[in-house]
């Protein structure tokens, strides 16, 4: 027996168009007063605390992120230190950190100078055979993705300040390995792979050349790569990039302990709550950990801790996923809402962390999530990228971008010179949000 | 005589009117919970798009569920005949399945053999009887195909099981798609197959999980010898079939074009 849905479709067409915000008419006030918060409203409040990045860089070093109170990750730093151990020790492998945009990745291996100091501090056997620990070390962030081979030679010589070839020949590749090798070992590290990748003709015979250099090199410097997880699965599917690596150091978002000593700290910053009320004695294993790693705090800290905002953060893991970007923007717009409630109304009695309102992310259709996929992928893309991937003018890049950057999902930097040079990201605080959704809509694969 | 004038008093002691507004009020309430599920799986697959296949498909496994339960507690449990009487019904349905070689019956055994073993399913991309396009819907007699024109044609069922089918993608939401090029004997097959696999691996509709082949073959038409490239890939989702098959013809001559292939 056939079923005739007509009636149905349109009771559910009505019922969502009942149901659906209304964004033309809705503002964020309304959100606010129903608990919500908008994805245009949150990367408004991402943008008013980001610095601006300067977009003529080839590459450059990374701000070495030397924040004291680093938490969690003690397993991947341990593993960390083994990789750096190994290579030491004439084992000399390339290593990969692989995690989720927005995990906390390039935090995590701005600790890296700090831990080969705390290593060098430790009194080395004269006897033994390992190599001394790098003087040099090194944090890359790529902005360019090489397009031909001696694009990516080019890369390589930057990361160790060699001047590239002007011309590529035969031996090109042979010399500058032989001149890698004869500098002295250094630590280099990578902190997004990802932005070598660009689904661009040229950039598979550069990445190879790339990949070439740094394998003939592992053996005397000591590479660490860090990679997006999604861009990771690109890499291993097209390229078996897991063939050449072999240890690979998986991170994740934070957990609800973790998240919540994070979020504490914020707490902290905005004089919601004193550092005498986090700062109970720790059991006495808890002191001596801390005693045995000096530059990072555990989450363990302030398990013992009196919080009185603890649903709050609990709610707070929930929303967020164990972003942190987003965990702080939720927590600091939830307040700044009370705060505005508590003067007009003079109801101080509740304390809820907004939800958030991804209606923008429903209302996208398929090219729009496409975009989306890609520009998750690569870092972020350069509007003429964009319309070479999608193999359509630049004006309707242009137009398409600019409309997912006024619904919030990605954030602009415009270039002065060229429009077709502007560059776009995902935004940040939001990556784990649009990164499922794209998931779910089988335009991103795990 | 007189077992069949009991026979159909006994049958017409069935028929009363309580037992027939129970058998459909009983139509009615399968009707509506049918409604109700369909219109459930819809909203999941609008939710859930990766998923869409898994809803799509649990629909005329319920409905059968359904139905066969209806028939069987309207039989049991509201008519409750006689042992002769069902036997008798027995009877007749066997003449109707005797009587099978009519259309509409051969359709609905298809159909139902189709459900239990199912040489394809809703959300597949199928040729039947030379109709290439998706299945939309899976009934008793009947299959509805959506062709890539936005036809909608309908495939009785018994076709089906009497034809070859070629499915596409098996129940999997990626599909490989063969692109064919043909290029000039002289030109540099390498450099061919390897802007070919390049300019495949460009496509953002590529499904990159699964690999990109190219295969390099030689043919003689219009009185020359040529090189013939077939690109095989899996794109992410049948749906954008045409579309993936449209933008590797254009990365791929692009890169043709560019490497002047087609100059001389």
């Amino acid at each position: 027996m056939d079923i005739n849905l007509r009636f149905l479709n349109k009771l559910s067409q009505w019922f969502n168009t009942l149901r659906a915000p209304k964004a033309s008419l809705k503002t964020e006030s309304d959100d606010a007063q129903n608990g919500l918060i908008s994805l245009l409203t949150i990367a408004n409040q991402y943008q008013g605390q980001a610095t601006p990045k300067n977009l003529d860089s080839t590459v450059s070093s990374m701000p070495v992120f030397t924040e004291q109170g680093f938490i969690g990750r003690s397993s991947q730093i341990a593993q960390l230190t083994d990789v750096i151990n190994l290579w030491r020790n004439h084992h000399g492998e390339i290593s990969a950190i692989v995690a989720p945009s927005g995990a906390g990745l390039s935090t995590l291996l701005g600790q890296l100078p700090s831990l080969v100091q705390s290593n060098s501090v430790e009194p080395e056997n004269p006897e033994s055979t390992a190599k001394p620990l790098p003087k040099n070390g090194l944090i890359m962030s790529f902005y360019l993705a090489p397009l031909t081979a001696s694009d990516a030679i080019a890369n390589v010589c930057y990361c160790f300040g060699i001047k590239p070839p002007t011309t590529l020949t035969d031996t090109s590749i042979t010399d500058i390995i032989f001149a890698i090798n004869q500098l002295p070992a250094q630590l280099i590290v990578i902190d997004d792979l990802h932005k070598l990748m660009l689904r661009m003709m040229g950039n598979a015979q550069a990445l190879v050349t790339f990949a070439t250099i740094v394998m003939e090199t592992r053996k005397h410097h000591c590479w660490i790569l860090g990679c997006e997880k999604f861009a990771w699965q690109r890499l291993s599917a097209q390229y078996q990039i897991t063939q050449f690596i072999k240890h690979v150091i998986t991170v994740d978002y934070f957990s609800a302990k973790e998240l919540a000593s994070i979020q504490t700290k914020q707490l902290v910053n905005l004089g919601l709550i004193s550092k005498d009320d986090t700062q109970v004695a720790p059991p006495a294993e808890h002191r001596l950990a801390k005693t045995s790693s000096k530059n990072s705090h555990t989450a363990h800290e302030t398990d013992e801790a009196m919080n009185p905002f603890d649903d709050q953060l609990k709610q707070l893991h929930t929303i967020s996923q164990g972003h942190p970007t987003l965990a702080i923007l939720l927590l600091q717009y939830s307040f700044q809402q009370q705060t505005n409630t508590e003067s007009s109304n003079g109801d101080s009695s509740t304390h809820c962390i907004c939800k958030i309102n991804s209606s923008a992310l429903q209302l996208c259709q398929d090219n729009d999530l496409f975009s989306l996929a890609e520009i998750y992928v690569h870092g972020g893309l350069r509007v003429a990228q964009h319309a070479h991937i999608f193999a359509q003018t630049i004006e309707q890049s242009s137009l398409q971008l600019a409309y997912l950057a006024r619904q919030g999902l990605i954030i602009a930097q415009y270039s002065q010179q060229d429009f077709a040079q502007h560059f776009y990201f995902i935004t940040p605080a939001l990556s784990k949000i649009i990164a499922s959704h794209l998931v779910n809509n089988n335009k991103l694969f795990n | 005589m007189d077992d069949s004038r009991e026979a159909l008093q006994a049958f017409l002691a069935i028929i009363s009117f309580d037992r027939i507004a129970s058998i459909i009020l009983l139509c009615l309430f399968a009707w509506l919970l049918l409604v109700a599920i369909e219109f459930l799986l819809n909203q999941l697959s609008k939710a859930l798009p990766k998923y869409r296949l898994i809803w799509n498909r649990a629909y005329p496994f319920v409905r059968l569920f359904v139905w066969l339960s209806v028939i069987i507690y309207s039989i049991v449990g509201i008519i409750n005949p006689h042992e002769n009487l069902i036997l008798a019904v027995v009877g007749s349905i066997s003449i109707v399945v005797g009587l099978a070689t009519q259309e509409p019956a051969k359709n609905m055994i298809a159909g139902f053999i189709i459900m239990i073993n199912p040489p394809y399913r809703v959300g597949d991309m199928v040729t039947l009887a030379g109709h290439y396009g998706e299945v939309i819907k899976l009934e008793w007699s009947v299959t509805w195909l959506r062709t890539f024109d936005d036809n909608t044609i309908m495939v009785p069922n018994a076709e089906a099981l009497k034809t070859a089918v070629s499915n596409a993608n098996s129940g999997a939401l990626d599909e490989m798609v063969v692109v064919k090029f043909t290029l000039p004997i002289l030109v540099d097959h390498k450099k061919a197959i390897a802007l070919a696999r390049e300019a495949t691996q460009c496509s953002p509709y590529t499904f990159l999980n699964k690999p990109i082949i190219v295969n390099l073959g030689n043919d003689f038409s219009f009185g020359q010898y040529q090189q013939t490239i077939t690109v095989k890939a899996y794109v992410m989702d049948v749906r954008l079939e045409k579309k993936f098959i449209s933008d590797i013809n254009i990365r791929v001559l692009s890169a043709y074009k560019n490497a002047h292939f087609y100059d001389a």
